[in-house]
């Protein structure tokens, strides 16, 4: 079924009256120190919400640029920073990478990998951050190896491959720390990798595990492929998942299968990819998968980083996972077992009806597509991407950037090729069609869209949620804004002159609360001018 | 992990000017007439270049790649340069500011070499002296449009149409035009909070501010918070030029004259 802003708009009462349930059924979680941003999406369950309450909204009018920071790369920025003890690392195009006086942004150390030449790269030369555990840093590179970086001066102190570059394997992932293991995805799918999961250890640099996301003939999920296509059957995974402890589960995302397009190459579901999965931190053993978009011809990865919060549902607590998707439906999970609590569109979808009781998507005639081409919403792009989304306990919404974008999609039978792109497909824009954006505020326990804000053009910022009760984004025409995380108003924002594509996030020094966020190539640092 | 593809999204992005990853063009096409690469030539074709030129490459936006002529050169080393660089001015965009390798942009030029036929007849059709008399005379074309620094604001500067628009492109756009919208083209009514309405095209947009020409050719900017509402038109400014406004033979004539306009 359809379901259009407009339609979103006027669920807002409905919403507006349910939400004090989902509200008040909202757990306790782990938040990050409020003086450091220690990972990619701030904490283990991944909700980019910071407890800090020094800028708030009433004050967050008054938010000034206290330093920036250009890279002076080519490229644009689409990591998030990590600040610890005053220290901020940030890793950039072409696997550059620095750390700054968090203060006054100055640089205190640069590196630069030597990359080889040739690459086979899709969809930009980025990188999107570092982990940190104790003084080490972690990053993924372009020629997919796993670097750590003593923190205090940038040398290597490890180097190591995760796989083979010349197979067109290549990591743009921030890594994720869980207990003695540095966990990273990969990324090549347009170019028919195999796609995994690998762990590694902190100290070493050793494998510990990996999770195939496309299993091989005989294992579980196998009877989904057909023949050989397995491998190189894609299932990225180049955005960060999340960890709870409490399960001893990691999860991550995976992307679409290969190729992209033509589907006839590999009938069948085409596990693991387009799912989420939860692994055991300690194995890398699948516990349970949920696959949001089986046998996806639309290149609608679902890498999209996954929210874990506790909520009350029909009474009963349930530790959840949420994940607003690239095929355009916000799904809520059960994180225990990995069952479907609620699927509903969160952008125009033409592609399924619905979800279906038994967690499938209910197909319409939109879906298939071939050599005349098919309109389909949401366009490739996804009704929302990489982008990372945010989540308030208090008010119990999932912060999210949206796009309402449609496309013609068509699909080519193409021989592969090791090395060469394999698409098997093309995608045209709508003529007259451009599409719009918004931020948008999902009750996980209805799907509904509780309020929205729109953007003249579809976008790629993440959002920042704060204790406080603001939300922080960013958008395509370059404006770093706040909003009231209960009613959406916007309350400050700067042009900043370049397309946002990267996180917010925030950190507490010397008693004074940052906002930083990236913006083009150059890194910005807010904070309220008399805050001492 | 195509993320709306790279050629649409990272050409969107204005870099450094010169890139350190730009490649230096070989002399000629070491992958000419290589198989594979042409079919590799063809998926980069139909992924990063289908928007503009079309699926068969005869032209939307952009130019008909099928006649064998190029407005920057038709040799190995002059198309490797176009594609590599962009033509500046223009809605095309340069493969350096992607992901693109030089092999990548060889192959994509080993497969445009498979297309290659001579000129369509129809683009003989037409005299461009009369053209041009109709384009700045009784077709008011030149009230929006300007050729060489000769007419209007409100509408695309088409001093170099020839290179970037196919005839079937030209025909569309002049027989049904609005059908797509060149950024900064975009019809729009902005009304004030009094009611007070200007109409023109939009230059730019973001959620706070607009910026538009209005159809006395003034550039102005407004706050979104100042306005009752902006109305986005469905259609472009430019009237439908049917053959009640322009018979077919004088459409031949005004699309020679057009598409002899190059640099």
């Amino acid at each position: 079924m359809k379901r259009t802003v407009a339609r979103h708009a006027l669920f807002l009462l409905v919403v507006a009256c349910a939400i004090g349930v989902a509200v008040t059924g909202v757990l306790a979680q782990q938040g990050p120190d409020g003086n450091q941003w220690a990972q990619y999406s701030g904490n283990d369950s991944a909700q980019r919400h910071s407890p800090l309450t020094q800028i708030t909204p009433a004050n967050v009018g008054r938010l000034a640029v206290q330093w920036m920071f250009q890279t002076g790369v080519a490229g644009r920025l689409e990591a998030t920073p990590l600040v610890v003890d005053g220290i901020m690392y940030l890793t950039g195009p072409d696997n550059y990478a620095w750390a700054l006086d968090a203060r006054t942004g100055r640089q205190i150390w640069r590196y630069r990998r030597q990359l080889p030449e040739g690459l086979n790269i899709c969809c930009g030369r980025v990188n999107r951050g570092f982990a940190i555990r104790g003084d080490r840093l972690y990053m993924t590179t372009l020629d997919a190896h796993l670097v750590a970086l003593d923190a205090r001066t940038g040398n290597v102190l490890f180097d190591v491959e995760i796989d083979d570059h010349t197979k067109s394997y290549t990591a743009t992932v921030a890594p994720l720390i869980v207990k003695d293991k540095v966990i990273v995805g990969i990324a090549g799918a347009e170019y028919g990798i195999r796609g995994f999961i690998d762990a590694f250890d902190a100290n070493t640099g050793r494998k510990a595990w990996r999770f195939w996301t496309v299993p091989e003939s005989g294992q579980p999920g196998a009877n989904t492929w057909q023949g050989d296509g397995w491998r190189r059957g894609g299932g990225s995974t180049w955005v960060t998942g999340a960890y709870d402890p409490s399960l001893n589960l990691v999860y991550w995302g995976t992307g679409n299968p290969s190729p992209d397009s033509f589907g006839d190459a590999r009938p069948g579901d085409n596990l693991y990819t387009d799912s989420v999965v939860a692994l055991d931190v300690d194995t890398g053993t699948l516990r349970w998968h949920y696959q949001f978009t089986p046998h996806d011809v639309h290149d609608w990865d679902a890498v999209q980083v996954p929210i874990l919060a506790d909520l009350t549902i029909n009474g009963a607590p349930r530790k959840v996972l949420m994940t607003a998707n690239r095929n355009g439906f916000f799904y809520t999970l059960d994180r225990t077992n990995g069952a479907l609590l609620r699927a509903r569109p969160f952008v125009k979808t033409t592609w399924a009806q619905e979800v279906g009781q038994d967690g499938k998507p209910i197909l319409l005639e939109a879906n298939k597509i071939g050599t005349e081409g098919t309109v389909t919403c949401p366009d490739v792009g996804g009704g929302t991407n990489w982008m990372s989304p945010s989540f308030n306990p208090t008010t119990g919404l999932f912060y999210v950037t949206t796009r309402e974008v449609c496309a013609k999609f068509y699909a080519f039978p193409q021989e592969f090729l090791p090395g060469h792109l394999y698409w098997g497909g093309a995608v045209e824009n709508i003529p007259g069609e451009p599409g719009f954006g918004a931020l948008r505020a999902i009750d996980p326990v209805s799907g509904l869209v509780r309020w929205e804000f729109k953007y003249p053009k579809p976008s790629f910022g993440g959002t920042l949620s704060t204790a406080s009760g603001l939300v922080f984004a960013g958008e395509e025409d370059g404006n770093v804004m706040a909003f009231d995380a209960a009613s959406g108003k916007n309350l400050w924002r700067l042009q900043t002159g370049a397309g946002l594509r990267a996180g917010p996030m925030s950190f507490m020094h010397n008693g004074k609360q940052y906002v930083v966020v990236a913006s083009g190539g150059t890194v910005i640092a807010f904070a309220l001018p008399d805050a001492r | 992990m195509r993320t709306l593809a790279w050629w649409t999204l990272t050409f969107g992005i204005v870099l450094a000017a010169s890139s350190p990853r730009a490649q230096q063009a070989a002399a000629t096409n070491p992958l000419q007439g290589n198989a594979q690469a042409i079919g590799q030539g063809l998926q980069l074709f139909r992924s990063s270049c289908a928007s503009c030129h079309g699926l068969n490459a005869k032209g939307l936006r952009g130019p008909d790649l099928t006649t064998g002529q190029y407005s920057r050169g038709g040799t190995d080393a002059q198309l490797f340069r176009t594609i590599m660089q962009g033509i500046p001015g223009t809605d095309m965009p340069g493969a350096q500011f992607s992901d693109a390798t030089a092999d990548q942009v060889w192959a994509v030029i080993a497969y445009l070499r498979t297309l290659s036929g001579p000129a369509s007849d129809e683009d003989k059709r037409g005299n461009a002296q009369n053209g041009e008399t109709l384009f700045f005379g009784k077709s008011t074309c030149s009230q929006c449009h300007m050729v060489h620094g000769r007419g209007g604001r409100l509408g695309p500067d088409l001093s170099r149409i020839g290179v970037t628009r196919s005839r079937t492109a030209l025909i569309d756009e002049i027989r049904t035009p609005g059908r797509s919208f060149t950024d900064g083209y975009w019809p729009v009514t902005v009304v004030a909070r009094d009611g007070r309405r200007t109409r023109g095209v939009r230059k730019n947009e973001d959620p706070f501010s607009i910026q538009i020409m209005d159809t006395n050719e003034r550039l102005l900017s407004f706050d979104h918070s100042e306005l009752r509402e902006v109305i986005r038109e469905p259609r472009s400014l430019m009237p439908d030029y049917g053959p009640d406004r322009l018979s077919d033979a004088e459409l031949d004539d005004l699309i020679r004259y057009l598409r002899s306009l190059q640099p």
